[in-house]
């Protein structure tokens, strides 16, 4: 009895929280006019929404500069995080503990603080309206960093020394021994960049003036509030599914991993 | 094969606490050294200062006739076998030995050919290609070895790698690591906590405690003359018996145990040391096996008697340990198989008068001791 009740519960959870999103999928399938309607299925299936979409907007450019972006932008936030984490995990050096609290008031600072300052100087290098400007500021991520360090952390000292021993340098330790150790943490860390630079609209409107340059949510949000939908909803909502698309394949792909760090880096912290 | 030579080293942690003080010894070339001590005594830092793994906060150490205390553990041409083990979860067995020949730039065929001599003295060809995971404790730690052996170092380092092992494995695995070292003939150091291993392995050994060098010797001098107290006690099992009491002079020399429960008449030999004693507290120390019950097996020509009462009897099969107390004083004894006397029995103990230690009560040093060797 209580368990059917806590069925129940999940699946009305469930239903609460997909609702919205399968609702929308199944909308950009529907003729606009029907898309007001409360049913759910299509009573007719059409891809007049997606038609509109790629006729007015370069959206395979714009899917092409997000997907350099963000890889560009996870990798370096990886390798380069790792580095740093490594430093605060494992090596002892002078202002290690002054470092790490600096990275961690970084994340307390929000980014409209940043806004302005980081732009000018996005500009002073002479970054603006490149994909440049889009990469360079998220390289180095301290979310990233706090993931890594913690799990780098949980490596026993010994396979360590015994990597010094064999010959390794650090940087070889790192990727060679600590890397293959810490997959569940680099998923995790990876996803989290991943998902927070390829929703990221605001830095490009800011940056981006040129369309061959716009990443795929900038290039979205322009249409569906720019007049390029022509205030028609189907359109509107394929393009943010689409949008939401690689995040989506993403998650299933990685989600095994993501699911068992975050079920287990409370314990082993 | 090389020399290990240390010259007043010393390590200060960053927090300010000095895990060793000045130690100085010099471990010839294939020579099998095994530092002793209780937990935290600095043992492994005084081995990780070897490897080249914490720095060296003052002194000299030397590994063949080159200074090495600013050369990277890589290039000390060292191996060490960590008590976890520390293999590299990822790889396979294969891959763990072969990992440090990689890095030297070895050819294939070559890492392949030490790989597998390496794997047929420690007998685990057969499961190269497992990850650690699949191995049982004393699988890894056979790899863990193998692992040092394929460098061919000059010296191998070893901290506690028999402590995880189950009690039957652990000998085994004591006697392979010798035989290891007699097939080799590298320069070896071994760090453990168990004075069976120091005693069964070492060529020689060297007792720290709190961060000092208390004796080094072989394992025999160590036995029969420690230097002090401590040694005295914490080689041996069951540990050596003392008692604290008084030299006392009336028709010939004794010692009196501090609460008069007993008084032994001492020989001729001792009683020379002991003249500047007269009248001091001394503490007396004897061993198990130095003591007998009166009338039976064995018993030397020279003994005093003391009456005790048995606490507790351990029957072990071969031998026989008898908790007893003699007044305020406790004493174990460690005799042949007999028929066992009933707890709270009284029993006449025999202690060989030729086998007795005396420690000052301040300084606790050997008040006998002649240095044969070299003493912190
Ligand atoms: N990194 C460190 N910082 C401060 N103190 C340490 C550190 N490593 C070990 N110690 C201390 O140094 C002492 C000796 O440690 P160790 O050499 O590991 O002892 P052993 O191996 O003999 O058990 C211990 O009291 C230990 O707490
Ligand atoms: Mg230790």
């Amino acid at each position: 009895m209580k368990k059917a009740l806590a069925y129940i519960a999940l699946v009305l959870g469930t239903v609460v929280f997909a609702y919205p999103f399968v609702w929308m999928a199944l909308a950009t399938f529907k003729p606009e006019l029907e898309i007001g309607e409360l049913a759910l299925w299509p009573s007719r299936w059409t891809l007049e929404s997606y038609r509109l979409v790629f006729e007015t907007i370069p959206l395979e450019r714009a899917f092409l500069n997000s997907v350099i972006v963000v890889v560009a932008v996870t990798g370096s936030a990886l390798v380069f995080g790792s580095m740093a984490a490594y430093a605060l995990a494992r090596l002892r050096w002078r202002g290690r503990e002054a470092v790490f609290s600096l990275i961690l008031f970084t994340m307390m600072v929000p980014f409209l603080v940043l806004l302005i300052p980081l732009y000018t100087l996005v500009v002073r290098f002479g970054w603006a309206d490149s994909l440049l400007g889009l990469i360079v500021p998220f390289m180095m991520n301290a979310t990233a960093v706090l993931i890594l360090r913690q799990s780098f952390l949980t490596i026993p000292q010994d396979i360590v020394d015994a990597a010094r021993i064999d010959g390794c340098s650090e940087a070889r330790i790192l990727f060679t021994i600590v890397w293959p150790l810490s997959v569940p943490a680099l998923v995790t860390a990876g996803i989290i960049v991943f998902i927070g630079n390829w929703n990221e609209v605001l830095w490009p409107l800011i940056v981006i003036r040129q369309e061959q340059w716009m990443t795929m949510p900038q290039m979205v949000a322009l249409f569906a509030v720019g007049g390029g939908a022509q205030a028609r909803l189907g359109p509107q909502l394929a393009a943010a599914l689409l949008l939401g698309l690689p995040i989506i394949v993403a998650y299933l792909f990685f989600q095994r991993h993501f699911i068992s760090s975050l079920a287990t880096t409370g314990l082993k912290g | 094969m090389a020399r290990v030579r240390l010259d007043h080293v010393r390590k200060q942690y960053d927090n300010g606490f000095v895990a060793v003080h000045d130690a100085s010894f010099e471990i010839h070339d294939g020579e099998f050294v095994v530092l002793v001590g209780p937990s935290g005594c600095g043992k492994s830092t005084t081995l990780r200062m070897i490897a080249g793994l914490e720095t060296i906060s003052s002194g000299t150490l030397m590994i063949g006739d080159r200074v090495v205390n600013d050369v990277a553990p890589k290039d000390r041409d060292i191996a060490m076998v960590f008590q976890n083990y520390a293999l590299y979860p990822h790889m396979t067995v294969f891959d763990n030995m072969a990992f440090g020949l990689k890095l030297r730039g070895f050819s294939k065929q070559e890492i392949r050919e030490r790989v597998h001599r390496a794997a047929e003295i420690l007998d685990i060809g057969g499961i190269l290609d497992r990850k650690p995971r699949q191995l049982s404790g004393g699988q890894r730690q056979r790899v863990a070895v193998g692992r040092a052996i394929v460098r061919q170092p000059q010296v191998f380092l070893f901290d506690e790698p028999l402590s995880n092992l189950d009690a039957k494995l652990r000998v085994q695995m004591r006697a392979e690591i010798s035989r290891l070292h007699r097939q080799l003939g590298t320069t070896m150091v071994y760090v453990t906590h168990d004075q069976v291993e120091a005693m069964t392995m070492g060529d020689r050994i060297v007792v720290m405690n709190g961060g000092h060098i208390q004796q080094i010797d072989e394992p025999m001098n160590i036995y029969h003359r420690p230097y002090n107290r401590f040694v005295a006690e914490f080689i041996g099992s069951p540990s050596m018996n003392f008692v604290e009491g008084d030299i006392v002079v009336n028709e010939g020399m004794s010692f009196v145990s501090s609460d008069a429960a007993f008084s032994l008449k001492l020989e001729n030999e001792v009683t020379e040391k002991l003249r500047d004693w007269i009248g001091n507290k001394i503490v007396l120390g004897i061993r198990p096996e130095d003591i007998y019950v009166a009338g039976g097996h064995g018993v030397p020509e020279r003994t005093g008697h003391v009456t005790a009462t048995i606490d507790v009897v351990e029957p072990m099969g071969n031998e026989i340990f008898l908790y007893a107390r003699a007044g305020a004083h406790r004493l174990v004894a460690r005799v042949a198989p007999q028929p066992l006397p009933q707890p709270e029995a009284s029993v006449t103990l025999a202690l060989d008068l030729s086998r007795l230690h005396f420690f000052d009560p301040e300084t606790e040093i050997n008040i006998a001791f002649e240095a044969p060797g070299v003493m912190a």
